[in-house]
């Protein structure tokens, strides 16, 4: 995952690459926001059916809260503003990392799974909080959304923060 | 005692004996942060919260005096009980801690 984000990051900030795609509009920004929180609710629902530590748990109820509250918020004001979030390559791109993460992960219990989970949602947070800062923020024309976005950035800083924690104290 | 100083000793015993009158401070929750307006809090004040995120957040006393759960737009009062040092921390955000010094 991190690897093809990471690369999809770099052409979207790069001006010297001829063939880089065009900076992301404000319907692809809203794909790709929404995108990145289902997706952590997908992994925390992997998660809320395989760990048993409470430390873990509590996290994963966190993200699966937080990041649904966040899109409901998100779907009201692009309702709102009757933009209808336009599929690009990033969320293309975030999709299939995600899905190869979860493949990988759901053959993993017990303290193998716990592990990988946090460390995996501390890569995530941080490229998606990466992301946020170089690209969406700087790129969202509409004021309603920066606003929303930023705030996304904050709550997202937190739980990259949280994550981290957890992986510092789950290093075997 | 002259009445002059009668008259400033009766002045100093109902300035002593005035009531104190209870405050309420504003805590906003807002971008992941406790923030709180006041700089001086006493027993006897009130915490009023606001939580102005979009998820769920607590706050909640490290030593067991209060635990508020506010939802996204919620508020809820906290009476302030005891002089001393309050850690108030989020139950959800491991991140979001403020200090209340209750004088």
């Amino acid at each position: 995952m991190t690897r093809t984000l990471a690369l999809l990051i770099l052409l979207l900030t790069s001006n010297a690459w001829a063939a880089a795609p065009a900076a992301p509009d404000d319907a692809q920004i809203a794909h790709i926001a929404y995108t990145a929180g289902q997706l952590d609710i997908d992994a925390a629902r992997q998660a809320l059916d395989k760990t048993t530590d409470p430390a873990v748990r509590a996290f994963a109820q966190t993200m699966l809260r937080d990041h649904t509250a966040v899109n409901e918020q998100a779907m009201a004001l692009l309702t709102k503003l009757k933009v209808t979030p336009q599929n690009n390559p990033t969320s293309q791109a975030l999709s299939k990392s995600a899905a190869e993460t979860l493949a990988r992960q759901s053959a993993l219990s017990g303290g193998e799974f716990d592990r990988a989970y946090v460390v995996s949602e501390a890569a995530y947070h941080q490229q998606v909080n990466d992301a946020l800062r170089t690209v969406l923020i700087p790129g969202a024309q509409n004021a309603e959304l920066k606003a929303l976005l930023e705030a996304g950035l904050a709550l997202f800083s937190e739980h990259q923060k949280h994550a981290e924690a957890l992986a510092a104290e789950q290093a075997p | 005692m002259r009445q002059g100083g009668r008259l400033r000793l009766v002045a100093l015993l109902a300035w002593l004996a005035a009531p104190v009158y209870a405050e309420t401070h504003v805590v906003t929750i807002d971008r992941m942060s406790y923030h709180l307006s006041a700089s001086e809090v006493r027993v006897g004040d009130t915490i009023k919260w606001i939580n102005k995120d979009p998820v769920l957040h607590t706050a909640t006393s490290d030593a067991g005096d209060f635990d508020v759960i506010l939802g996204a737009g919620e508020t809820a009062r906290t009476a302030l009980t005891s002089a001393g040092r309050l850690d108030v921390i989020c139950s959800y955000h491991p991140g979001m801690r403020m200090v209340l010094v209750v004088n």
